[in-house]
C-alpha cells in the first residue's frame, strides 16, 4: 500500500498533474466561449426548414382559393383546404416562436405531422413532404415533448448534455489514450533512470509489489482524469439548470436510417468504455513493460494492439468481443438495440481475463532482455567520427528525452490525422444519405410548386376552351399545360430515382449510381448552381475533362457526387465569395460533391492542404530544435564547448543542420506511418489522380495548348498529376524548414534564451503569414517568403488567384526561400556576438 | 622553445583597463600558480588566452605558431573552467566520449581516465545527480584525457573537500611530473605553496612575476650574546640579523658557506642552520599592500 502511495503521489506531485487539468479546464472553457458566442445553427436550421415548408403550402393553398373561384370546392377539397390551413398556421406558428428565440416547438411538429399524415389519406392531392422525414422528425419531438425539454443547439452547444458530449469526445478518444500510454511510459523511464525501482528494492519491496503499485496508481489516475473530464463537461449543464438535456435524442444514422438514443446513454457509455479500454491497455501496456523491460517496445506493442483492433472493426465490422467498440462508438447498432449492457458485460469479463493473466505474470520474476535498449543502464553513445558536433547534438536531445518525445508525437498525431481521415470515410453513406434527402425533399417542395401550376393551367385550359377562346389561345395555354405536367413527371421520376437509390445505400454499385443519377440532374437541372450568362466555372468544365480521363485511366473518382468542385466553389478557400453571396445552395453543392476517401494519395494530400507539416515543424521548433542562444546563456555550457578544437561557426552550424534534419527525419516519419497506414486500410490510390492546377489569367494572352480558360472564373486552368503537384507540394515545404531554420539561427544569434528564441520566431511567422491575409494584394507580396507557407496552395496556383499576382508561384517561391534562407543564415553564423560572461 | 607565448595582451572592460601589456611565456614542465584577489583579472587573463574573451591587442601563440583563433589551439591546450557547467542530461561518459571523438582518440583511454581520476563509481550517472566536487572531477578527466600539453585550471580547488583537495594536488603533481604544463589559479596559497614556486601575482592588471625559487632564504641562530658582535663586525648587504630570533638570514645560497667559514673562526656559537622559503603569504601582503 505504501508503495502504491509513492507511486501515486509522484504523479499527482509532478507537473503534468498540473498542467494537464489547466489545459483541460483552459480548452473546456475557450470552446464553451465560443459556442455560446457563435451559436444559433441549429434554430436557423429550423427557421429554413419552416419557410420552406410555408411556399409550397401556400402555393397550394392558392391553388384551392383559385378553383373556389373558377369552379368552387368539393367537400372533400373543402376539408383538405381546412387541413393545409392548419397546417400553415402551425408552420406559421413555429416559425414566429423560432424569430422569438423559443425552440419549444415539439407539440406543434407532432400536431403539424399529424395533420399532414391526414392531409397524405387523402387521394389525389400534391405531395409537399416525404413522409419518411416526417416520420423521424416527429419521432424526435416526441421524444423531447415527453421529457419536457425543447429543442437545444446542437451545432454549437453551450449550456446542454450536447456540449458535454463534444467534451467527451475531445477528451475521450484513442488519441488521448494515446497520449496516456505515452506519459506512463515515460514515467516508467523516468523512474528507471532515476533509479527508484531499485531504491524501492532496496528497501524490501518486492518487484511484484512495485509492478501492481505502478499500475494501480495508473489506473486510478486514469479513473480520476475521466471523472475530472465528466465533471468540466456536464458543469454548464447542471449549472444552468438543463439537466433535462440529458434525454435529448441525438440522431445517429445506421443503414435502415436514422435512429436516436437519448444523451446519457452517450454520457454514460462514452466514459465508462474509455476507461475500461484505458484500464485493460495499461493492464497489457505494463505486462509488456514486465516481459520486454523496454518501455518504448511496450509502448510500441501496445499501439499495434489498438491499430489491431481497429483494422479488426474496419474489415468485419461490430464484434462483440473486440473491445475497440468502446472507444469508437459509431457502431449505433450497440446503442439501438440495447446491446452496449451486453457488450459491457463481455469486455469486463475480457478484462478480468487480462487482469488475471497479468497478475501471474507480473508475479513472475523473469523477464526476456531485450537487448537493444536495456533500460537499467544509458544506452552507450557511439559517436560519429566525421559529423561529431552533430551526433553530439543529437546525443543531447536523445539523453533528455526530446528525441523519443518528438517520435511518439509525431506518430500519434499521424494516426490522429488518419483516423479522422478514415472516420470521414465511414461517414459516406451517412453523407449520401443526407444529401438524397435533402435533394429529394426539394424536388417535392418544387414538385408541389408545378403541380399547382399544372392543375392551374388546366383549369385555365379548361376554362379557355370553354368560354370559346381563340385557337392561338388555347394552343397556348395547351403548351404551357404540357410543359409543367413534363416537369411533374420528371420530378416524381427523379423523386422514385431517389427513393430506390435511399434503399440501396452501402450496396456494391451505389456511388456509381449516384454519380450517375446526379449527372443526369444536372444535366437537366444544371444542378445547385445558379445559371450564369458569362460562362462555365472550372468546376464545370474540370468535372467533364476529368471525367474522361477517369475513363481513360480506369481510375476511382473520389467524390461522391458526380462534381468535382473547384476552390471557386469551396466554402473553405473562396471565403470572400462564401461570405457575401446567398450561399446556402453552393454550400450544400460542395456539400454532396465533396471530395472523401481513405487511400494514401488522398490522405497525403489533405495532409499538405490542411498544413499539417507546417504545424508539426513549428511544434519541433518549440520541442527538440537547438538554438544558438543555447551556447551563449548565463550558467551555460559555453566554456565547455568553446575550449575544443572547433570554431565558434562550426558549433553553430551544427546546430542548424541539427534542426534541419531532425525536422525533415521527423516529417518523414509523419508521412512514412500515414502512408503505411492509409495504405493497409484504403490502398495507396492513383498516382496519376487528376488535380486542376489554377493559373493566373494575366500569364497568357490566349488560351495555350495546354491549359483551359473558364470564363465564369476569369482563370486558366489545366490538369495535373496528384504526384506531380505532392513532389512541388513537398519541395516547397523543404525549402519553408530551410527558412524556418535560418531565421531561427538569426534569431537565437541576438538571443540569450533558448525559449525567447523560439517564440520570437514562432511570433515572426505568425506576423509574416497575417500580413499576407492583411495585404493579400499587396505588389510586393511574391517577395514574402510567408506567402509561400501554404505549401499546396503554392503547388496548384491557387495562391496567384487569391493574391491575384502570378509571380507566386512554385519557381519563385523555390528562389526566394532558397535565396533568404542563405542569407538569413549567412547572418546568423557571420554576426559578431559578445562572448558570455 | 615556449609552449605559450604571449605578448601585449590588453583586455578592456567599457573603459576599464582590465589588462595590462601582459606579456609572459610559459615553458614545457612549468607549473605555474597565478594569484590575485577577486577582481583582479586571473579568470579574464586566462579567458582572454583562450580565446573565451575578446581582446583589445595581443598576440597569443602556442608552439611559436598555433594562433588562438586557430582550431589546433585547443589539440593541445584544455582548460578547466572555475563554473562547472556541464550538460546536465548527458553522462560523464558522454562528455568523455565526445571529448575522444573530437580528438580521435581510441575508446580505450576513456577507462583509463576514469580510473586514474577515481569516477568510475558514477561515470554512467546523469550529470544532474554530481555533487560539486564529482563534477570538478569529471572536468579534471576532461581536461586531461586529450593529453595536452598545456592545461589551465581556473580555481580547481574550490568547494572541495580536503580529501578531494589533497587527491586533486596529487594528481596535479603527477601531471606535472608526466610532462604536462599546467597554470593554476587559485585564491589558496598554502595550496600553491605546496605545489610550485613558480607563482605569478597579478595586480592592477599587470603581472608581478617576483616570486621565485629563489625566494629561499638561511636561517643561522646563534647565541644572543653573540648577535650585537655580529651586527657590527659580520654583516653585510646579503645577511639581515632577525634580533628578536637571535637569527642570521642569508638570502644568497652561494654566500652561505662563506658565512659559515666565517662564523666559525670568529669562535661564534652556531646553534642551528635551517632553509625557509620566504612566505607567499608574506610576499602576498607586499604585493598587495596589506598590513
Amino acid at each position: 500500500m505504501h508503495t502504491f502511495k509513492i507511486i501515486l503521489k509522484s504523479i499527482l506531485k509532478s507537473k503534468m498533474s498540473l498542467l494537464i487539468p489547466g489545459i483541460l479546464i483552459l480548452i473546456t472553457t475557450i470552446i464553451l466561449f465560443i459556442n455560446m458566442f457563435e451559436s444559433g445553427q441549429t434554430k436557423e436550421a429550423l427557421l429554413a426548414q419552416q419557410e420552406e415548408r410555408m411556399v409550397p403550402l401556400d402555393f397550394v393553398i392558392s391553388q384551392f382559393y383559385a378553383k373556389e373561384s373558377d369552379v368552387g370546392l368539393t367537400e372533400m377539397d373543402e376539408e383538405v383546404r381546412t387541413n393545409l390551413e392548419t397546417q400553415f398556421d402551425l408552420v406559421s406558428s413555429m416559425y414566429r416562436k423560432l424569430e422569438e428565440n423559443n425552440m419549444d416547438i415539439s407539440s406543434e411538429i407532432i400536431r403539424y405531422v399529424n395533420e399532414y399524415e391526414t392531409y397524405d389519406r387523402y387521394e389525389g392531392y400534391i405531395q409537399i413532404e416525404s413522409m419518411d422525414q416526417l416520420a423521424v422528425q416527429k419521432e424526435k419531438a416526441e421524444i423531447i415533448n415527453a421529457h419536457g425539454i425543447e429543442y437545444i443547439e446542437e451545432e454549437m452547444p453551450y449550456n446542454s448534455s450536447l456540449f458535454a458530449l463534444q467534451i467527451m469526445n475531445l477528451f475521450l478518444n484513442p488519441i488521448t489514450l494515446l497520449f496516456l500510454l505515452l506519459i506512463v511510459n515515460f514515467k516508467f523511464t523516468s523512474d528507471q533512470r532515476n533509479k527508484i525501482f531499485e531504491w524501492m528494492q532496496l528497501n524490501s519491496v518486492s518487484k511484484k509489489n512495485i509492478s501492481f503499485s505502478f499500475l494501480g496508481a495508473f489506473v486510478l489516475t486514469t479513473i480520476m482524469y475521466a471523472l475530472i473530464i465528466m465533471v468540466v463537461s456536464l458543469l454548464p449543464m447542471i449549472i444552468t439548470g438543463n439537466f433535462q438535456t440529458i434525454h435529448y435524442p441525438v440522431e445517429l444514422f445506421t443503414n435502415d436510417g436514422t435512429s436516436f438514443i437519448a444523451a446519457w446513454k452517450l454520457l454514460l457509455y462514452i466514459p465508462i468504455g474509455w476507461m475500461v479500454f484505458a484500464i485493460m491497455i495499461l493492464y497489457i501496456n505494463v505486462i509488456f513493460i514486465k516481459i520486454t523491460q523496454s518501455a518504448s517496445f511496450a509502448f510500441i506493442l501496445s499501439v499495434l494492439i489498438m491499430g489491431s483492433l481497429y483494422i479488426v472493426n474496419y474489415n468485419f465490422g461490430l464484434q462483440i468481443w473486440n473491445p475497440i467498440h468502446l472507444l469508437i462508438n459509431y457502431e449505433i447498432d450497440l446503442f439501438v438495440q440495447y446491446a452496449f449492457v451486453d457488450f459491457l458485460i463481455i469486455i469486463l469479463i475480457l478484462t478480468a481475463i487480462i487482469q488475471i493473466l497479468g497478475f501471474f505474470l507480473l508475479k513472475l520474476n523473469f523477464s526476456f532482455q531485450i537487448k537493444y535498449n536495456n533500460n537499467f543502464r544509458q544506452s552507450l553513445y557511439k559517436p560519429s567520427r566525421h559529423f561529431k558536433l552533430l551526433s553530439f547534438e543529437a546525443l543531447r536531445k536523445k539523453r533528455n528525452h526530446t528525441l523519443s518525445l518528438s517520435v511518439a508525437i509525431v506518430s500519434i498525431l499521424a494516426l490522429a490525422y488518419y483516423f479522422n481521415i478514415d472516420q470521414e470515410y465511414h461517414e459516406i453513406p451517412e453523407i449520401y444519405h443526407e444529401a438524397l434527402t435533402d435533394y429529394r425533399d426539394e424536388l417535392i417542395r418544387n414538385g408541389a410548386a408545378q403541380e399547382t401550376l399544372l392543375l392551374e393551367s388546366e383549369l385555365s385550359l379548361e376554362n379557355a376552351k370553354n368560354s370559346g377562346a381563340e385557337d392561338s389561345t388555347i394552343e397556348e395555354i395547351e403548351d404551357a399545360t404540357n410543359l409543367y405536367s413534363q416537369m411533374v413527371d420528371d420530378t416524381a421520376y427523379y423523386i422514385d430515382e431517389i427513393n430506390a437509390l435511399l434503399e440501396n445505400i452501402g450496396s456494391a454499385d451505389f456511388n456509381e449510381e449516384y454519380r450517375a443519377l446526379f449527372e443526369t440532374i444536372r444535366e437537366d437541372y444544371g444542378g445547385y448552381e445558379i445559371a450564369d450568362e458569362t460562362g462555365p466555372s472550372v468546376s464545370d468544365l474540370s468535372t467533364d475533362e476529368m471525367n474522361e480521363y477517369f475513363e481513360e485511366n480506369q481510375i476511382e473518382p473520389r467524390p461522391i457526387g458526380d462534381t468535382q468542385i473547384s476552390n471557386f466553389g469551396n466554402p473553405n478557400k473562396n471565403t470572400e465569395f462564401f461570405a457575401s453571396a446567398d450561399s446556402d445552395l453552393h454550400i450544400a453543392f460542395y456539400e454532396n460533391n465533396r471530395d472523401i476517401s481513405n487511400d494514401t494519395m488522398f490522405t497525403v494530400q489533405k495532409f499538405f492542404q490542411h498544413h499539417i507539416p507546417l504545424l508539426l515543424t513549428i511544434l519541433f521548433v518549440l520541442i527538440i530544435w537547438s538554438s544558438f542562444s543555447d551556447v551563449y546563456k548565463p550558467n551555460g555550457v559555453y566554456d565547455f564547448i568553446f575550449t575544443k578544437p572547433f570554431t565558434e561557426r562550426m558549433v553553430l552550424f551544427s546546430k542548424w543542420c541539427f534542426n534541419l534534419l531532425s525536422t525533415y527525419i521527423l516529417l518523414l516519419i509523419g508521412a512514412i506511418i500515414l502512408i503505411a497506414i492509409s495504405a493497409a486500410l484504403g490502398g495507396i490510390g492513383s498516382l496519376n489522380y487528376p488535380i486542376v492546377i489554377y493559373e493566373h489569367e494575366s500569364l497568357y494572352a490566349t488560351s495555350t495548348e495546354y491549359s483551359t480558360y473558364a470564363p465564369l472564373d476569369e482563370v486558366f486552368y489545366r490538369l495535373d498529376t496528384i504526384s506531380t503537384v505532392l513532389m512541388e507540394a513537398s519541395v516547397i515545404l523543404f525549402l519553408v524548414v530551410f527558412f524556418t531554420a535560418s531565421l531561427h539561427a538569426v534569431i537565437g544569434r541576438f538571443s540569450k534564451h533558448h525559449y525567447v528564441t523560439s517564440l520570437v520566431t514562432l511570433a515572426v511567422i505568425a506576423i509574416g503569414y497575417a500580413s499576407t491575409l492583411f495585404y493579400t494584394e499587396a505588389s510586393w507580396m511574391w517577395l514574402n517568403p510567408f506567402i509561400y507557407f501554404d505549401v499546396w496552395d503554392v503547388a496548384d496556383g491557387w495562391q496567384s488567384i487569391v493574391v491575384n499576382d502570378p509571380r507566386v508561384n512554385f519557381a519563385n517561391g523555390a528562389i526566394i526561400l532558397t535565396i533568404l534562407s542563405v542569407v538569413l543564415l549567412i547572418i546568423g553564423l557571420i554576426s559578431n556576438r559578445k562572448r558570455a560572461m | 622553445m615556449a609552449l605559450l607565448t604571449v605578448e601585449g595582451l590588453n583586455k578592456f572592460y567599457g573603459k576599464n583597463h582590465v589588462l595590462k601589456s601582459i606579456t609572459f611565456d610559459i615553458h614545457p614542465g612549468d607549473l605555474i600558480g597565478l594569484v590575485g584577489p577577486n577582481g583582479s583579472g586571473k579568470s579574464t587573463l586566462m579567458r582572454s588566452v583562450l580565446n573565451l574573451e575578446p581582446i583589445k591587442e595581443g598576440t597569443i601563440r602556442l608552439l611559436g605558431e598555433i594562433k588562438k583563433e586557430d582550431t589546433k589551439f585547443f589539440k593541445y591546450l584544455t582548460f578547466l573552467p572555475s563554473e562547472n557547467h556541464l550538460y546536465d542530461h548527458l553522462t560523464g561518459r558522454d562528455h568523455m566520449a565526445f571529448i575522444a571523438n573530437v580528438h580521435s582518440l581510441d575508446r580505450n583511454c576513456i577507462n583509463k581516465v576514469i580510473d586514474k581520476v577515481g569516477i568510475g563509481g558514477y561515470v554512467d550517472q546523469t550529470v544532474k545527480s554530481y555533487s560539486y566536487g564529482m563534477r570538478q572531477r569529471l572536468l579534471i578527466a576532461l581536461s586531461i584525457l586529450p593529453e595536452p600539453k598545456l592545461i589551465f585550471m581556473d580555481e580547481p580547488f574550490n568547494g572541495l573537500d580536503p580529501t578531494s583537495v589533497i587527491e586533486l594536488k596529487q594528481l596535479v603533481r603527477e601531471l606535472n611530473q608526466e610532462g604536462i604544463t599546467l597554470m593554476i589559479s587559485t585564491h589558496n596559497l598554502n595550496i600553491l605553496q605546496d605545489l610550485t614556486n613558480d607563482i605569478w601575482f597579478i595586480k592592477d592588471g599587470a603581472l608581478n612575476k617576483s616570486y621565485q625559487k629563489e625566494s629561499l632564504v638561511y636561517l643561522i641562530e646563534i647565541d644572543e650574546s653573540d648577535v650585537e658582535y655580529v651586527k657590527t663586525e659580520i654583516a653585510g648587504s646579503n645577511i639581515d640579523i632577525n634580533e628578536d630570533k637571535n637569527t642570521l638570514i642569508i638570502k644568497d645560497k652561494s654566500q652561505l658557506n662563506n658565512y659559515l667559514q666565517v662564523l666559525i673562526r670568529k669562535n661564534i656559537n652556531i646553534k642551528s642552520v635551517n632553509e625557509n622559503r620566504t612566505s607567499l603569504e608574506q610576499t602576498y601582503k607586499e604585493i598587495y599592500e596589506i598590513s
